[in-house]
């Protein structure tokens, strides 16, 4: 599935939120999802609903984290 | 003796809070943010990057009250959305509000400020928003029911100090919330005036991450911070235009 991921076309296989950071957490060995936050199509979705979130084609995600700032 | 006070109802001793970015490593920030005394320290809230990720710095400031900005945002609707994602990723409901009008100077969009802060109030943050130091508007942020004010000394990393020394008196004067100056600090001396204006407290980033030596200029700015404070509350002299002596002038040698 194709979606919009931080602003650069990209082929997923999750079909939840969940499973979109599970992959993420993977590929950067992190531990915990403590500083990090996900938002689609412009809307925050909370932790807690990452597993009942569904992704569809296209929808625009961004994942960020909390870094260094003044 | 203690002189704490309060932002959003949590008590801080230091009045000195610290950005965290522009470091040259990430071993120099801790050991700056340490040496600073500081309880609070600043970041912002950004894409993970493609390339992957360095040192951790909220794992490295883990010990400290960590103020999530929304620095970079032009709306209100970006300035919302990052700041629910900095709740959201922190745990905090505290939020640096920015709201940048115009990026040669940094300037807040001061319609977009106002309008943000009311939204988040509504969604529950405590907002702190990074403003102009115009009375009028951090009257209007206070009304609005930010938890403190935070009026710019001069330009983000400009190093000019406090520029208009008159403004940021009345507004610290008269803010029904605690001011803290943001902004333009350049070396310790200016952390000194912006207390002796009366601020609650001084954030600074740019002044410690770039001098030669950020560990020794934190501590500066811990000490600074502390003296504008205690000269605040001492009360200082009036200025005059003319010549008073301090010594007696009876008994002296000779007359």
């Amino acid at each position: 599935m194709n979606i919009i991921l931080n602003g650069v076309d990209t082929d997923v296989e999750g079909a939840t939120v969940a499973a979109l950071w599970e992959a993420e957490q993977a590929a950067r060995e992190l531990t915990s999802s403590k500083g990090y936050a996900i938002a689609v199509n412009g809307a925050l979705v909370r932790k807690a609903d990452w597993p009942t979130t569904a992704i569809k084609t296209h929808d625009k995600i961004e994942i960020v984290r909390a870094i260094s700032g003044g | 003796m203690t002189d704490a006070f309060e932002i959003a109802g949590v008590r801080l001793t230091s009045r000195l809070f610290l950005g965290t970015a522009g470091y040259p490593n990430q071993g120099i920030l801790r050991d700056a943010v340490h040496a600073s005394g500081c309880e609070l320290v600043t970041v912002s809230i950004r894409r993970v990057s493609l390339e992957g990720h360095g040192t951790n710095t909220v794992d490295i400031l883990s010990d400290y009250r960590l103020l999530p900005n929304t620095a970079g945002c032009e709306t209100a609707r970006d300035a919302i959305l990052t700041a629910e994602l900095g709740r959201e990723a922190l745990e905090t409901n505290w939020v640096k509000l920015e709201v940048i009008g115009d990026r040669e100077t940094l300037y807040p969009d001061t319609s977009e400020l106002l309008a943000a802060t009311r939204k988040l109030v509504d969604l529950g943050f405590a907002v702190l928003p990074y403003c102009n130091d115009d009375p009028v508007l951090c009257m209007r942020l206070a009304d609005a029911g930010a938890a403190a004010v935070m009026p710019m000394g001069s330009l983000i990393g400009s190093g000019m100090g406090v520029a208009n020394p008159a403004n940021i008196e009345l507004i610290c004067r008269r803010s029904p919330v605690p001011v803290i100056v943001d902004a333009g600090i350049g070396t310790a001396s200016d952390a000194v005036i912006a207390m002796e204006l009366g601020a609650s407290a001084v954030l600074l980033n740019t002044a410690v991450a770039r001098s030669d030596d950020p560990v020794l200029m934190a501590r500066a700015m811990k000490y600074a911070v502390a003296a504008g404070r205690l000269a605040y509350r001492a009360g200082r002299i009036p200025k005059r235009g003319r010549a008073e002596p301090s010594s007696p002038q009876m008994g002296l040698v000779g007359s």
